[in-house]
């Protein structure tokens, strides 16, 4: 009886192991390769893991070959967040408008990653997606995402950065039916949708959703309005 | 007589087969039923008029969102109706959150959401309205309404009706 107990609980352990970095990201499945100068190879699209560039942050868990799992940020929600990196529970990558990125990111067995330190700095292509530049591990030193030079090329890149379009709050991509019900149920509390799922209903920007929300999408998704705020 | 029972016998057998056999090809099946909109007529007193629409049958989950047509390609046509008067009402739960008239000709166009929860059957919308002439009509093209359920997933496969959902 109690071998069955801990049969059971180990397999719940082993479950939960494997779900922890669920999510694939959106890094390229090629240009997936960061180079740290004391570490080695860091797979920023790793099979258990991977990597999520956002418009304004980063989300997701990196892979390095021989220092375990780095973590980009402590939210994990999508859509517009920015990380306050003043503590150990709100750290994270942040992206500017430009690409520019700064804040932490948190090796397992490495410690803290500065994506903006002097002498380096590492930038997001918003148009291609890549990565470049060099962050600073505070225990193991840089990190380069990318490198062109003849006999060692890698590059991180993304193959997409996640917007979030005011309207929809499902992000299939269309403004419609699905989207007003969404909004309204958001608006009366029937569902609390992700940080970004918010965001895209918040149609008025007047940053909280409600009815008039509701009342704006489901005008815009009918044609009564011929465009959003 | 004997062999004469033997051949009935024989007969009644081949007929018992060949219904089995037809049995199981599904020739006795009743038509599945499809989710059905029930677009009610219009019941008039005086000279005002309401209409009812309702859902039966509707998959797990029940529909939880309708859109009749877009400004410009109406899913409603009415006549003899003053448009003016029209006022719609959700029913269990459903919001009218969008909603335009137009008139000469009648068209209507309205999105209504049901936040909760979603309704196998019952009705979801009332339209009551003043009558302008003797013969009132209320009708839906269903090649223009969406609906959807309670997980915000398209219902694809449904039929319209006529029938008033009281007295199918």
């Amino acid at each position: 009886m109690r071998s069955r107990a801990v049969i059971v609980i180990i397999g719940v352990v082993i479950l939960v192991a494997t779900c922890v970095h669920a999510q694939t990201g959106n890094i390229d499945s090629t240009y997936k390769w960061a180079w740290g100068t004391n570490i080695g190879w860091i797979n920023f699209r790793p099979a258990d893991g991977g990597v999520t560039v956002f418009e304004d942050h980063l989300e997701g868990y990196a892979w390095g070959e021989n220092v375990g799992w780095i973590r980009l940020g402590s939210y994990e929600g999508g859509g517009a967040y920015t990380y306050a990196n003043t503590s150990a529970t709100n750290y994270g990558v942040n992206r500017d408008a430009s690409g520019n990125l700064s804040g932490f990111a948190w090796g397992t067995n490495i410690g803290w990653i500065n994506f903006n330190p002097t002498d380096g700095g590492v930038t997001i292509d918003p148009i291609t997606g890549s990565f470049e530049g060099d962050a600073w591990a505070e225990n193991v030193g840089w990190i380069r995402f990318k490198n062109t030079e003849p006999g060692v090329i890698f590059n991180v890149a993304a193959t997409s950065v996640i917007a979030v379009t005011s309207g929809d709050v499902n992000g299939d991509g269309v403004v419609d039916l699905l989207d007003a019900r969404l909004c309204l149920q958001i608006a009366t509390g029937h569902f609390a949708g992700a940080a970004w799922q918010r965001t895209a209903a918040d149609v008025d920007h007047d940053g909280d959703v409600d009815m008039t929300d509701a009342e704006i999408l489901a005008d815009y998704v009918l044609g009564v309005r011929s465009a959003l705020p | 007589m004997g062999p004469r029972i033997r051949w009935i016998g024989v007969g009644a057998l081949l007929v018992c087969l060949a219904l089995g056999l037809a049995g199981c090809r599904g020739f006795w099946n009743t038509a599945i039923q499809l989710p059905k909109l029930i677009v009610g007529p219009v019941m008039v007193t005086g000279t005002e008029g309401y209409v009812l629409i309702s859902v039966i049958d509707m998959p797990d989950g029940g529909i939880a969102s309708i859109q009749f047509g877009t400004v410009g390609n109406e899913a409603i046509d009415f006549a003899d109706i003053d448009a003016a008067t029209i006022v719609g009402v959700g029913k269990n739960g459903f919001v009218i959150t969008a909603e335009d008239y137009t008139t000469n000709p009648g068209k209507a166009t309205l999105l209504a959401v049901n936040g909760p929860t979603g309704i196998i059957g019952g009705e979801i919308l009332r339209f009551t309205f003043t009558v302008t002439g003797a013969n009132p009509t209320f009708a839906v093209d269903k090649t223009k309404v969406t609906i959807a359920d309670d997980s915000n997933t398209f219902i694809t496969v449904w039929d319209l009706s006529t029938t008033d959902y009281h007295t199918r």
